[in-house]
């Protein structure tokens, strides 16, 4: 029978500056995480700063028009799936941020992490929509082909943010996870 | 805001933002930025003549818009600090604390330059950030410290009234030094760095009379947890972002000062606001 | 400064690059810029803090390990190598076939007493 060790050596992270890997071990763990998205890759669809919940999803249940998060190289991005290839576990998506003129490369299994379930806005979760509306199509056609106007555009969101007041706490009893 | 004018004759406006008693002085050409700041930091706007670090924004067009990166924070030879990140670029010499940042009219980006800023302040003062909710009850300060998932938001929507929340995400912990002999002890600041309660801290501060670490569980219940556990879990949700030895060392020393100081326990808790009955 | 060296004889000296600290039984290291922190249990810990790199691992072993934790000399050998290789790899730890002088070994951890 193996003795059990007399010495042992505990490794813990310390910072908790690597947002990436820990988001992507909590989902894993967890079955979902909420992270805040810091670039500009989706607007108008979501802005810098937004808090995006997302939840562990087979890439079978994946459809067009949903926002998912992936990883790849210990980056993490959220952007919305344009064309699925294939079925089952050996699936590959393929998605595109709403801000950006081409799309990503293939996505795997390995490297989906979940669906963006909701976006916190103004002090609530929102889904987010899997069709953008007549106004949103226009808006990325503009920030697709006009970096000015994405400057524009992130300026404006910025002041309408802090005009809009977010709704009271909502009551005493409460979920997980939001 | 105020405007002062350069040699160039170009307008010049500044905003001070004023967190855990250290002021940032913004300094952009742009007023209407200088407007989204003062409203985005509203609670936390001082006078930018008293801060003792200062930031000239150059705004600039997004570039190849890139994919969310982690930042990356180093000290180069000369000791000046450079941040980057896929949003942002900015230069800080903390000696005489001035720098420059780079970015787009995304308050987001600059919110991160502060947290960022205010940790290097903070670790050569014993103090840190850290991800954690913290409110003031009594006139003492709470922190309840988790990563995402763990309740910080959630304890915080279910504060009863009489309890101030500083932040439901960010804390800012600075240790004061006592005359010789005496503990020092710690003090918690309210942050405009929120989660998703997407509400601002209160502008006030409280010494930290306990920090708990949140779990979820069918009961309330507060369990002891050793030093070192307390100290662990704290490392692990402590913000610090540079790869420079001496001043994670600091941090480290820092962390270990601080659960010998300030009582550390483990909160479980049901989602409803009778957990708060254990904290007074 | 040459020394008799016995054959088999290991010599182990606490890093300069790192910063550590007793609390409780347990000592915790942090080795330079890395983002990990290492906690050394009560074992580990005693090694740890005999690491002057001018006294021979058994002897650590036999005077601290064997008497405050009432273990066989084998035994404990046995896991302090795989210890002590161990904190080499972190780069916590020099290990050497000789008695490691150096003008600085940083003192055993900073200890608190505990005010809690």
């Amino acid at each position: 029978m193996k003795k059990p060790k007399l010495t042992e050596v505990l490794e813990t992270p310390f910072g908790a500056s690597s947002a990436s890997v820990a988001a992507a071990d909590s989902i894993r763990s967890n079955g979902s995480v909420s992270i805040r998205a810091a670039g500009s890759s989706m607007i108008p669809s979501i802005w810098p700063g937004e808090i995006l919940l997302v939840r562990r999803v087979a890439i079978a249940e994946v459809c067009p028009g949903e926002v998912v998060l992936a990883e790849r190289g210990g980056k993490l991005f959220a952007h919305r799936v344009v064309e699925v290839r294939g079925e089952g576990s050996g699936a590959r998506i393929v998605t595109q941020g709403d801000a950006l003129a081409a799309p990503d490369p293939e996505i795997s299994e390995a490297e989906l992490l979940g669906r963006v379930a909701a976006i916190a806005r103004g002090g609530e979760w929102r889904e987010p929509k899997t069709h953008l509306g007549m106004g949103a199509r226009i808006l990325r056609a503009i920030v697709r082909r006009s970096s000015f106007a994405a400057r524009v555009l992130l300026h404006l969101h910025a002041q309408r943010e802090r005009a809009v007041a977010p709704r009271p706490a909502t009551q005493a009893s409460a979920t997980w996870g939001s | 805001m105020s405007a002062t004018a350069t040699f160039r004759g170009e307008a010049q406006f500044d905003v001070g933002i004023e967190i855990g008693g250290i002021g940032v002085r913004v300094r952009t050409d742009d007023p209407s930025f200088v407007c989204l700041l003062e409203r985005r930091y509203a609670g936390f706007v001082g006078s930018p003549e008293r801060a003792e670090v200062q930031f000239n924004v150059n705004l600039t067009a997004p570039s190849g818009i890139d994919p969310d990166e982690n930042v990356r924070v180093e000290r180069a030879a000369d000791g000046t600090w450079s941040l980057l990140r896929g949003d942002f670029r900015a230069e800080w010499d903390s000696k005489i604390g001035r720098g420059t940042i780079h970015q787009t009219a995304n308050p987001y980006s600059i919110d991160a330059v502060l947290r960022i800023v205010h940790s290097l302040v903070l670790a050569r003062q014993g103090g840190f950030l850290l991800h954690s909710a913290s409110a003031v009850r009594n006139g003492r300060a709470f922190l309840f410290s988790g990563r995402s998932g763990a309740g910080k938001t959630t304890i915080s929507r279910l504060a009863p009234p009489d309890a101030t929340l500083l932040t439901d995400e960010i804390s800012y912990v600075r240790k004061v030094e006592n005359a010789a002999g005496a503990p020092h002890r710690y003090i918690a600041y309210g942050t405009p760095f929120t989660g998703e309660l997407a509400k601002l801290g209160e502008n006030v501060k409280a010494p930290i009379a306990a920090l708990y670490l949140l779990a979820q569980g069918p009961e309330n219940r507060i369990d002891p947890v050793s030093e070192a556990q307390a100290s662990r879990a704290l490392l692990g949700n402590i913000l610090f972002f540079a790869k420079d030895p001496e001043l994670s060392a600091m941090v480290f020393q820092s962390a270990c000062e601080f659960v010998s100081r300030v009582p550390v326990s483990r909160l479980t808790f049901r989602p409803d606001a009778s957990v708060w009955e254990l904290v007074r | 400064m040459s020394a008799a060296v016995a054959p088999g004889k290991r010599y182990v000296a606490r890093s300069k690059q790192m910063a550590a600290r007793r609390l409780g039984d347990e000592v915790m290291i942090m080795a330079g810029s890395e983002a990990t922190v290492y906690t050394l249990n009560d074992v580990a810990a005693a090694i740890w803090e005999e690491a002057d790199g001018l006294t021979p691992l058994d002897e650590i072993v036999e005077r601290r390990i064997c008497r405050d934790f009432d273990v066989a000399p084998e035994d404990a050998l046995q896991d302090a190598l795989a210890l002590v290789a161990e904190l080499a790899g972190h780069g916590v730890m020099e290990v050497s076939d000789t008695p490691i002088v150096s003008k600085r070994i940083p003192g055993a951890p900073e200890s608190e007493k505990g005010s809690r």
